[in-house]
Parts: structure tokens; sequence; C-alpha cells
């Protein structure tokens, strides 16, 4: 069987793993994609749109078809 | 009596002998997370014995799989609870809304946690540090695009925040733990009977003990491995009804919390 090397060692490692943070360059990546989705979504339903959607019923009361 | 505590099993080690343990999915959870209460005593014991002997730490592919999912609930919440104060990230409303509700719920679980520990004066349990899968899920929903074939968000999230980690922690896992199986041919020498899984259900009906617990403990029946490692009140109450020939090796103090609970066993 192979040896591995010291638990001290592997240890070592996994303390290093788990504080291993994204770097800059992947924050900004991600930031990209995620705001470009907040963007996307606030266009989903344009507030001119629906205002212009809101009809006027005769009783009074107001209604879309969103 | 078949548990011994960490301090009297590392002085009955006598220095550079072969020493097989099989640790538990709690004790190999404890040694990876620097939040668990478990983790400075875990740590220093197994490296104490590893520099006293030539150990070989094995476990089997569900304490693996168990080690893993663990800290992929870890991964993601510390990445997704980290987002709100990068300042290049710009969350839409709805996923703030969701991320705030899932880490008040998780804080609430947490702080009852720490109230139920010091309440019983037993350890935390460091699982409540983290989102559940359920919860998971439900933010991964509000990152999905409405267009599911555009997932372009949840996937870089899991790209930056858990892909790297994850494959790095297994790899050091796999490094660390030698997996039991009754069909390696360099293990054949460890194993004196057939693994019949049908003896982990007997074992779990006859104390009731989870399944991943009787499935660890069932496979340790059929070596000549003589310690298991654990941290859990369960495996040795189980280990004291069905495997009186293996020892559990368990923290000091609790050798004295499980006296009264397992006097009569």
């Amino acid at each position: 069987m192979k040896k591995r090397r010291p638990y001290s060692e592997i240890l070592k490692d996994l303390e290093e793993n788990h504080k291993s943070v994204p770097t800059q360059k992947e924050i900004e990546e991600l930031a990209e994609i995620i705001n470009e989705k907040n963007d996307d979504q606030s266009e989903e339903f344009p507030i001119e749109k629906i205002a212009s959607q809101v009809k006027k019923e005769p009783s009074g009361s107001e209604s879309n078809w969103l | 009596m078949n548990r011994i505590g960490f301090r009297p099993f590392l002085n009955k080690i006598t220095g550079g002998e072969e020493l097989k343990i099989v640790i538990d999915s709690n004790a190999l959870i404890a040694s990876g997370d620097d939040l668990h209460p478990n983790y400075g005593e875990i740590t220093s014991f197994i490296r104490d014995l590893d520099q006293r002997a030539n150990l070989t730490l094995y476990t089997t592919v569900t304490t693996k799989a168990e080690y893993l999912d663990y800290q992929r609930r870890r991964f993601l919440t510390e990445g997704l609870l980290s987002l709100s104060s990068l300042p290049e990230i710009s969350l839409a409303s709805n996923v703030k809304a969701k991320l705030s509700t899932i880490k008040g719920r998780k804080n609430t679980r947490e702080k009852n946690e720490i109230k139920r520990s010091q309440g019983e004066s037993d350890d935390i349990d460091s699982s409540y540090f983290y989102f559940r899968d359920s919860e998971i899920k439900e933010i991964k929903k509000v990152f999905r695009a409405r267009d599911v074939q555009n997932e372009a968000g949840w996937l870089k999230i899991c790209d930056i925040f858990l892909s790297r980690k994850l494959m790095a922690e297994e790899a050091l896992i796999d490094e660390l733990c030698t997996y039991l199986s009754p069909y390696k041919e360099e293990q054949a020498h460890i194993f004196n009977n057939k693994v019949d899984w049908k003896n982990a259900t007997k074992i779990s009906a006859k104390s009731g003990m989870g399944f991943s617990d009787s499935m660890i403990l069932n496979m340790v029946l059929a070596t000549k491995i003589d310690y298991i490692l654990t941290l859990d009140y369960d495996l040795v109450y189980a280990s004291a009804v069905s495997a009186l020939s293996k020892t559990v090796i368990i923290p000091d103090k609790r050798i004295k919390q499980f006296k009264q609970a397992l006097k009569k066993l």
C-alpha cells in the first residue's frame, strides 16, 4: 500500500482549502452574470407596460391581465 | 467494557507499531470543520497517533459521501452568505429577499442549538451553522433563469464557491483514508468474514441505530480491525450491544458522559 503523507501535512492542506476564497477575476465574472440577470428580470414586466394594460371597470375597480 | 478514551489509548501506543483504526462519519466530519466543538481534540488525537504509530485510517465510501455532503452544504452556505458583502455583486431583489429569509431561519436554529447545548451541557451540533439541503434548493431556484436553458448564474456560484474546494477536499480525504472493500485484493488479509448486508439491518433493528452507522459497524465486524473512532453515542451503544469484540475510541469527556447511560452494558 502506498504510504500517505503525515496527517499534519494533510490537515494543513485541508485547513488551507477551507479558507480559500474566489479570486477577484472570478468575482467579477460572477458579477457580470448575476448583475446581467438582474437587468433581465427588471425588464420582464416594465412598469409602463403594466400601467398601459390596467383597465378601469364600469364599477370603478382597476384590473389587468398579467 | 469495549470503550476507551483518547488519552488512555494514546498511552497504550508504545511507538512504531502498525495501527489500524476505522473512523466513522461524525469523527471524520469533526476533524474537517474548525467550527465543530471536537475539532481541536480529534485533530490533535489523530496527529499524535500518526506521529507515534504507523497509522492507517479506514472508513467506508458511505462515510466519505456523508463527509463530502457536509462540506458541500458548508462551502455553499459560506459562499452564498458572502455575496452580500461583495461590492461588485448587485443581487436581484427576489434573490436578496430569499437569502435574507433563509439566513434568518439558519440564525434562529443556530441560536436555539446554542441554547440547547448550554442547557444540556452538550456539544453544539455544527451542522446547524449551515443551510439545509432544502434551503440550498430554494436559493438555487431563485438564481435560475426563467429560461431553464440559461443556468449561468447558479452554475457560476457553484463554480467559484464549491467546485474547486469540494474536489480538493475529496482528494485530501482520499489520501487520508483507505476505503474498506471486501472486493479489493489488497485488503483480503484484513477481512476474516464475508460482508453480509443483511447483518447491517439486524444491527440497526437491534439497537435502533441509523443505517449509515450500522453499515460501518457491520463492515468492521467482518474485519480483523479492532478499533473504531467515533463521537457518536449511538455507535458506542450499538457496539456495546452488537460488537463487543471491537473497541470504541471516544473523547475522554464522553467516556464520563456515556458511563451512566451505558452502566449495565
